[in-house]
């Protein structure tokens, strides 16, 4: 008796535990998905160059790769704040000017992701010891903040390229 | 706490690849290498962060990028003379790819990439690759005849020999390609195997082997191969060999409008010169001279107006350099006739007999301005004066 007693409480408690983090947490999720990309010339059915995208398996030093992140809210709530980030990765050298994601503000870090900042306030400090401007290749991440909530099914991408070292 | 939440949603998890420093890469990542990314995102649900969320990886292998750049050393001919054997050209074998590789060489006739024109083939043409244990061609040590296992980024240093013909003349040139061609790495001591770049499309999770290498002299653009050329020039010595006599005192005339009789002395002047545009030094060995039998060698040179020594008693040659920059020499100089080891020598005959001058122990060898001994380099001359008495 005393024992069925116990596993009753238990089992409340369990419930009661699953229900509070429930409460304190409305059902929100986000999917992620990475693909790498390289684009090959190919020539088309007309005849023509074309640039087409092929998935990056070929690459050597000096190509580039293309890196789509592609987001979705899979929960049933609005996300806020959402912010995406991606270091560079290792052997690749970001290419200036090639993030962007339709409705983000885009930012980097020279520092391994201690801080953000548009392109115009990142500075690095060369051999000679003096500031400079950082470069593209400086930069170690990337990050999107989403301007707008992301709304439950709202889906979207945010990409850049980087070259093989 | 609004602190708190700004700071949590700033913080968000990073599951990607741990940065490195960033590498010199003129190489390149070393093939097989996997490179990998993987984002991640943060986000609030009703004012409250959640856990940060991360991508699948993405992931590739770095493939076989096959680049290499044969370059020749010294910008210019590789100076020679004829009938000379194992010259050599030397070239520099860079791996510009991004992993260890063999590379074969080979050498072939070219064009003259200097601005002149091939005219003849060298023999017996070879290629061997330094050893590393001295640097510059060593017969008994550079024997391999293509280079193991250079490193992504390594120079290496290539040759090519040849054996000059005798025949050829001041000008000739011969141009020889050098060809290196990358070949698998991986075992030391012995040549890989031939590459073959990897057709159609990329095998995924596999080295796939790229040829991105630039055409050279003699191959064409992505074929695994560089080569270059540098041009074999033949320099030769333009001798000249002058010998004049005129006579300078007869027993009755004197010294003025001596004539030919006996006892009249005769002063011979033999020149050797180097012409000033020929393209090397001539190293001169003896010079000899045979004297007819109705005179005799005079041993002490005289001088025309006085018929006294002109150096004195028994020093019987002159010579004197024309151009030389050896310091050490003054000019003119005396030689004995009698002396066999001064340099220029009689044999005793009373009449007639041999002059013979050892042209090693006349002009002597000179660091400082770099002479050889018995060299005369382009634009000198050396002569050699002595009198005979007819009989």
């Amino acid at each position: 008796m005393k024992r069925y007693v116990l596993i009753m409480l238990a089992a409340l408690l369990t419930a009661f535990i699953a229900n509070s983090a429930a409460w304190a947490q409305p059902k929100g999720n986000i999917e992620l998905k990475a693909v790498a990309e390289v684009e090959m010339e190919v020539i088309n059915a007309n005849g023509e160059k074309e640039l087409k995208r092929l998935p990056a398996s070929s690459v050597v030093p000096g190509d580039f790769v293309i890196y789509t992140i592609y987001y979705a809210n899979v929960g049933k709530a609005p996300a806020d704040k959402v912010v995406i980030t991606n270091p560079v990765p290792e052997h690749m050298r970001y290419e200036d000017g090639s993030a962007s994601g339709v409705g983000t503000g885009i930012t980097f870090s020279v520092d391994n992701g201690k801080r953000y900042d548009v392109p115009i306030n990142l500075t690095m400090v060369g051999a000679d010891g003096k500031k400079r401007p950082a470069k593209g290749s400086d930069y170690t991440h990337i990050r999107w903040t989403l301007q707008k909530s992301l709304a439950p099914e709202e889906k979207g991408r945010v990409n850049f390229r980087a070259q093989l070292e | 706490m609004k602190t708190l939440q700004k700071l949590m949603m700033i913080c968000t998890l990073f599951v990607g690849g741990v940065l490195m420093p960033q590498a010199a890469w003129a190489a390149g990542t070393a093939s097989n290498t996997d490179i990998t990314n993987q984002a991640s995102v943060s986000f609030d649900v009703g004012g409250s962060a959640q856990t940060p969320i991360s991508s699948n990886t993405t992931t590739f292998k770095v493939d076989n990028k096959i680049d290499l750049v044969v370059a020749e050393v010294s910008s210019g001919y590789t100076d020679v003379n004829p009938n000379t054997t194992n010259q050599v050209t030397t070239f520099t074998v860079q791996n510009d790819g991004n992993t260890t590789q063999d590379f074969a060489l080979s050498a072939a006739a070219g064009a003259d990439p200097f601005g002149g024109t091939d005219n003849f083939d060298a023999n017996n043409i070879r290629v061997f690759a330094e050893s590393g244990a001295t640097a510059g061609y060593q017969a008994g040590e550079d024997t391999a005849t293509y280079i193991d296992e250079l490193a992504a980024d390594g120079v290496a240093t290539g040759y090519v020999l040849a054996d000059i013909p005798v025949g050829q003349s001041s000008g000739d040139i011969a141009a020889y390609t050098l060809t290196a061609t990358a070949r698998a790495g991986g075992g030391a001591g012995s040549l890989g195997a031939v590459l073959t770049e990897t057709a159609g499309a990329d095998t995924p999770g596999a080295v796939d082997i790229v040829f991105a290498d630039g055409a050279g002299d003699t191959d064409a653009a992505r074929d695994a191969s560089h080569s270059d050329t540098d041009a074999y020039r033949v320099l030769s010595a333009q001798l000249t060999v002058t010998k004049a006599s005129t006579v300078i005192r007869d027993p009755f005339n004197l010294n003025t409008n001596p004539k030919h009789i006996p006892g009249a002395y005769i002063q011979y002047v033999v020149t050797i010169s180097n012409a000033a545009g020929a393209g090397a030094s001539a190293t001169l060995t003896t010079i000899s001279d045979t004297l007819d039998n109705n005179t005799a060698i005079d041993p002490d040179l005289i001088v025309a107006a006085t018929g006294n020594p002109e150096s004195a008693a028994g020093s019987g040659f002159r010579v004197d350099l024309v151009g030389t920059t050896r310091a050490s020499q003054g000019t003119p100089q005396y030689f004995t006739t009698t002396s066999s080891v001064d340099g220029v020598d009689h044999d005793g005959s009373a009449t007639g007999g041999t002059v013979t001058a050892t042209m090693a122990t006349v002009l002597l060898a000179e660091a400082g301005p770099g002479y050889a001994a018995g060299e005369l380099k382009a634009g000198e001359s050396v002569t050699l004066t002595f009198n005979v008495i007819i009989q």
